[in-house]
C-alpha cells in the first residue's frame, strides 16, 4: 500500500485506503471506466512521485424526467445502454457525446432504462469536488502540511514536524517544496 | 421479509494481504446521507490499532467525511445489501431511517480493532442494525 505513483502524472482511482494521512489511493482506473461510480478521485503526484493533491469527486442525479421525443441516443434505438448529453445554454440536453468528453463537466445528461418500470429517462448528473487534499512534505520523506478544502468553501490546515507528528502551528519550510 | 431499499449497507472487508487492509463498514440512506465509525486522529501503528484511540463519527476531524457523510460516501463496496425487517414490522422506512441517524449520532466512545473485538466500523454498523432490528436481506 503505497502513496507514490509516476512522478508528474495524474491517476483516477476508485478509493482510497488506511486510517494515516496522507491519504493512500487504491484500485486505479482510467477516467472511462468511473462510468457507474457514483464517487471516484483523482490524485497528482509532485516530481519525486508524492502524493501533493488528493481530490474527491461525487456525482448525483439531480433530476430525472421521462427522455424526450427529440432527444436521440447516440445508438439511435431509445431502447437500450447509455447516453450522455451535454447541457445546453438553456439547461434543456445538447449535442450527444461520449462518456470521457464529461471528464471536465460539472453538469451533463445520461439517458438510460429507469430500474423502475423500464421506461427510458432522462437523468441531469451533478459532478463536482466534494473535497481536496494537498500535501507537502519535508525532506525526509514526512508529511510537512495538509490543506484539505471541502465543497461548502472551508478549508483547514494540519502541520507536522519531521517525524510525522501533528503540531499546532506553522513549522517553517527549509528548503522549496516541488510540485 | 420486506426489503428496506432506501437503506444500503456497504462493507469494504478486511484483507491483510491487500492494498486496504482494513477495508471499512458504513450505511447509506437514500444514497444523500451516510454513517461509519472512525479514529479521530490517523492511527500510527498496530498499537494504537489493539489498544484504541479516540472514537469519532465519519470521521470528521481528520479524514474529511461530515456530519451525515461517511469519508467513503458514494464508493462502490466488497459486499452491498438492502436490510430487511421482520414480517409484522409495520414501522416505515423514513423511521427506520430516523432509528439509525438517531443510533449514530449518539454513537460515541473508542474506536479499537482487536480482531474483530473493540468499536470498529464492523461493530457500529452491527450494532446500529440490531438496534433498529434490521437483518441481513
Amino acid at each position: 500500500m503505497t502513496n507514490r505513483g509516476e512522478p508528474g502524472k495524474l491517476q483516477y482511482f476508485e478509493s482510497w485506503a488506511s486510517y494515516q494521512i496522507p491519504m493512500r489511493p487504491v484500485h486505479p482506473i482510467a477516467y472511462e471506466q468511473s462510468e457507474g461510480l457514483s464517487a471516484y478521485y483523482l490524485a497528482e503526484y509532485d516530481d519525486l512521485g508524492r502524493l501533493w493533491k488528493f481530490t474527491k469527486f461525487v456525482r448525483d442525479i439531480v433530476a430525472t424526467q421521462d427522455l424526450p421525443a427529440n432527444v436521440v441516443p447516440s445508438d439511435g434505438s431509445r431502447t437500450s445502454g447509455r447516453s450522455y448529453f451535454e447541457v445546453a445554454g438553456s439547461g434543456q440536453p445538447g449535442p450527444n457525446i461520449a462518456f470521457p468528453a464529461t471528464q471536465f463537466l460539472g453538469e451533463y445528461f445520461r439517458s438510460q432504462v429507469s430500474s423502475v418500470d423500464a421506461h427510458f429517462e432522462l437523468q441531469k448528473i451533478s459532478q463536482k469536488a466534494d473535497f481536496q487534499d494537498e500535501y507537502e512534505y519535508w525532506p525526509n520523506g514526512s508529511l510537512r502540511h495538509r490543506i484539505t478544502h471541502k465543497s461548502d468553501g472551508s478549508s483547514a490546515e494540519t502541520f507536522f514536524d519531521e517525524r510525522g507528528r501533528q503540531v499546532p502551528g506553522l513549522v517553517p519550510v527549509p528548503q522549496p517544496i516541488p510540485h | 421479509m420486506p426489503q428496506i431499499r432506501s437503506i444500503v449497507i456497504k462493507r469494504k472487508h478486511i484483507d491483510p494481504g491487500a492494498e486496504d487492509k482494513y477495508g471499512h463498514w458504513w450505511f447509506e440512506l437514500n444514497g444523500t446521507e451516510s454513517y461509519g465509525w472512525w479514529p479521530k486522529y490517523p492511527v500510527s501503528g498496530t498499537m494504537e490499532t489493539f489498544l484504541g484511540v479516540e472514537g469519532e463519527l465519519n470521521g470528521i476531524t481528520s479524514f474529511v467525511g461530515r456530519i451525515n457523510r461517511d469519508p467513503h460516501h458514494g464508493e462502490q463496496a466488497d459486499e452491498e445489501f438492502h436490510p430487511s425487517t421482520d414480517a409484522g414490522d409495520n414501522r416505515t422506512e423514513s423511521e427506520i431511517m430516523d432509528c439509525l441517524r438517531a443510533f449514530a449520532l449518539s454513537y460515541a466512545g473508542k474506536w479499537q480493532w482487536f480482531f474483530g473485538f473493540g468499536q470498529n466500523c464492523h461493530t457500529f454498523q452491527s450494532a446500529a442494525m440490531r438496534h433498529c432490528k434490521l437483518r441481513r436481506s
